[in-house]
């Protein structure tokens, strides 16, 4: 069997572990730059608050409820999501995380009666972080997913659900198509419209049919739904096809030299994550602009083919800025700047041009950067154009210490 | 911050970027018998995905050798025993005491006689965070 352990309203877990006095609470978390709402507990779902709604709309509502808000805290969030992987690390003989909040578990040696290993396992993880978790166990990772979703929704006092073999008809024909993992709303409407509307409708889809009107990955999902494992670590997340690198200023920026080293820092956060997950670029998009609803408007990017696939953050920087002078114009208040590398290839699958080796030399100065930024912190070196510390950096009024990252934070204890 | 000119670190004579130091000579006829050092982490922590480390800023536990400004190390995966000193939250404050259970009820009971024990009772608003198992105080931070 696999299992696939939840966290429950991660976020606002996360904070509540320091806050006590936050018991009882809604808690909402805020996008990057305070924009939207990201995260909820129950208690703020249960009044109305949803993911995505931009904040300032509910912001009296917030207040009514008595609502707490907080800014998103991502280095807090991984850092208690580390240590709940590596809590369940200690009861499966295999764990695969599959996002900041969720893993599957891989059961093979296991001798315990499943509801004993998964009360076990949740109650090590709320004692240890704090965090509640929910787990569903199926016989494929589709078929674990809808069980956690059934735990979730159906047994929420107890946390727990174990899909077995015998019960997957009755419970896939209560759980809507839109509703199974890897089935969009695009795929899910063209379901609909040929009579497909439950899991169990669609499990008993003939996989002719399947394949000639959907896609390969679609007819894994139909395996996965028969028992059939089909989903495999990196089908389930590919690497990036683009790095993004962008955030908002906090306070509008109408002179070049700013945007410059606004630009260049978000170009060596992108190559971080290039070389991160082992790929070369072989395109830079920068782009600026003012605020959507505000006169006067102005918003423009500019593409830069690079002449060879490269992760090397000089060239890049320079690229991005090159860019950038060429769409700047003065007399705007701009809100907004970014960085996209484009074209990724893996680092070692790439051909080279004969004419312009200076590839090695550009690796080598690329991995000694990262080794530096492993050992000493990303801070400790960086093109001579970013400094960080600038007023444009990210608007966060609402953030939590790190708590558990930094010891000028550490909670205080009477 | 020391800004260095990329031409300079990168030029053309390639000059490897090297942390370590070069030797030259003899071998040490110790090289074998090298250990890695003493590991704080490894004296402190027993569990590190349970451990989370706290600022003491009150004296009621100044007779356990517990002082304002140390840091307190916290296990959460340890049951407290009678008599173990433990965070908890009391009506949403985290407070570190000894803790005693006794019939239903949850005893805090301070190393300071200037304070009062706690008990806690059902009704109350009571969280164990976890269990104290060292304390580090700096006296001189360079």
């Amino acid at each position: 069997m696999i299992g696939l352990v939840d966290c429950n309203s991660f976020y606002a877990s996360c904070e509540r572990i320091f806050r006590p006095d936050l018991k009882d609470r809604p808690i909402v978390v805020l996008s990057n730059n305070d924009g939207c709402i990201v995260a909820m507990d129950r208690n703020a779902k249960k009044n109305g608050i949803r993911r995505g709604i931009p904040y300032f709309q509910v912001k009296g509502d917030l207040a009514a409820l008595q609502a707490e808000v907080f800014s998103s805290n991502y280095t807090l969030y991984q850092d208690i999501s580390d240590r709940i992987m590596e809590i369940l690390r200690q009861h499966a003989s295999r764990t695969e995380v599959y996002s900041i909040d969720e893993a599957f578990l891989f059961l093979d040696d296991n001798r315990l009666p499943l509801f004993e290993l998964g009360n076990k396992i949740r109650r090590d993880v709320e004692q240890c972080t704090g965090v509640p978790v929910s787990i569903g166990f199926g016989r494929t990772k589709t078929l674990a997913k809808i069980a956690n979703r059934w735990a979730k929704n159906r047994h929420e006092d107890c946390g727990i659900f174990s899909l077995e073999e015998q019960e997957e008809s009755s419970i896939l024909a209560r759980i809507n198509v839109l509703d199974i993992w890897g089935i969009g709303t695009r795929k899910a409407a063209f379901l609909f419209k040929h009579g497909i509307r439950t899991a169990l409708d669609f499990r008993e889809t003939p996989e002719y049919w399947v394949k000639k009107h959907l896609t390969q990955t679609t007819l894994r999902t139909l395996w996965e739904l028969k028992g059939i494992p089909s989903i495999e670590p990196e089908m389930a997340t590919p690497p990036k096809q683009m790095i993004l690198s962008s955030l908002g200023f906090s306070l509008p920026v109408q002179d070049l030299a700013t945007l410059e080293t606004a630009v260049s820092m978000y170009a060596s956060s992108a190559v971080k994550k290039l070389v991160k997950q082992n790929s070369e670029a072989s395109g830079v998009m920068v782009f600026i602009r003012t605020h959507r609803h505000k006169q006067p408007y102005f918003a423009d990017s500019r593409q830069i083919k690079l002449p060879e696939s490269t992760a090397y953050l000089p060239e890049i920087t320079y690229h991005a800025l090159t860019g950038l002078r060429e769409i700047y114009r003065t007399g705007y208040d701009y809100i907004k700047a970014g960085v996209c590398l484009y074209g990724l290839s893996p680092k070692n699958h790439y051909q080279h041009n004969l004419f312009l080796n200076t590839q090695a030399q550009k690796r080598k100065v690329t991995e000694s950067v990262q080794e530096i930024q492993s050992r000493f912190g990303s801070h400790a070196i960086s093109s001579g154009r970013s400094v960080s510390g600038g007023e444009w950096i990210m608007k966060q009024k609402a953030l939590s210490p790190r708590y558990t990252t930094r010891w000028s934070d550490i909670p205080d204890v009477h | 911050m020391l800004i260095i000119p990329l031409k300079t670190v990168f030029s053309h004579s390639c000059i490897p970027l090297s942390l370590a130091s070069v030797q030259a000579g003899f071998p040490s006829p110790a090289a074998d018998y090298a250990e890695d050092g003493l590991d704080f982490n490894e004296l402190l922590i027993h569990r590190k995905a349970a451990t989370y480390c706290l600022k003491v800023t009150g004296d009621s536990m100044t007779g356990a050798g517990i002082f304002p400004g140390d840091i307190l190390v916290v296990d959460r995966s340890i049951s407290p025993a009678n008599g173990d000193i433990a965070v908890a939250a009391v009506n949403g404050e985290f407070t570190v005491k000894r803790i005693y259970r006794t019939h239903g009820a949850v005893l805090l009971r301070p190393e300071n006689s200037a304070y009062c024990d706690i008990t806690v009772g059902p009704e109350e608003d009571f969280l164990l965070f976890g269990v104290v198992t060292s304390v580090v105080r700096q006296l001189k931070r360079r």
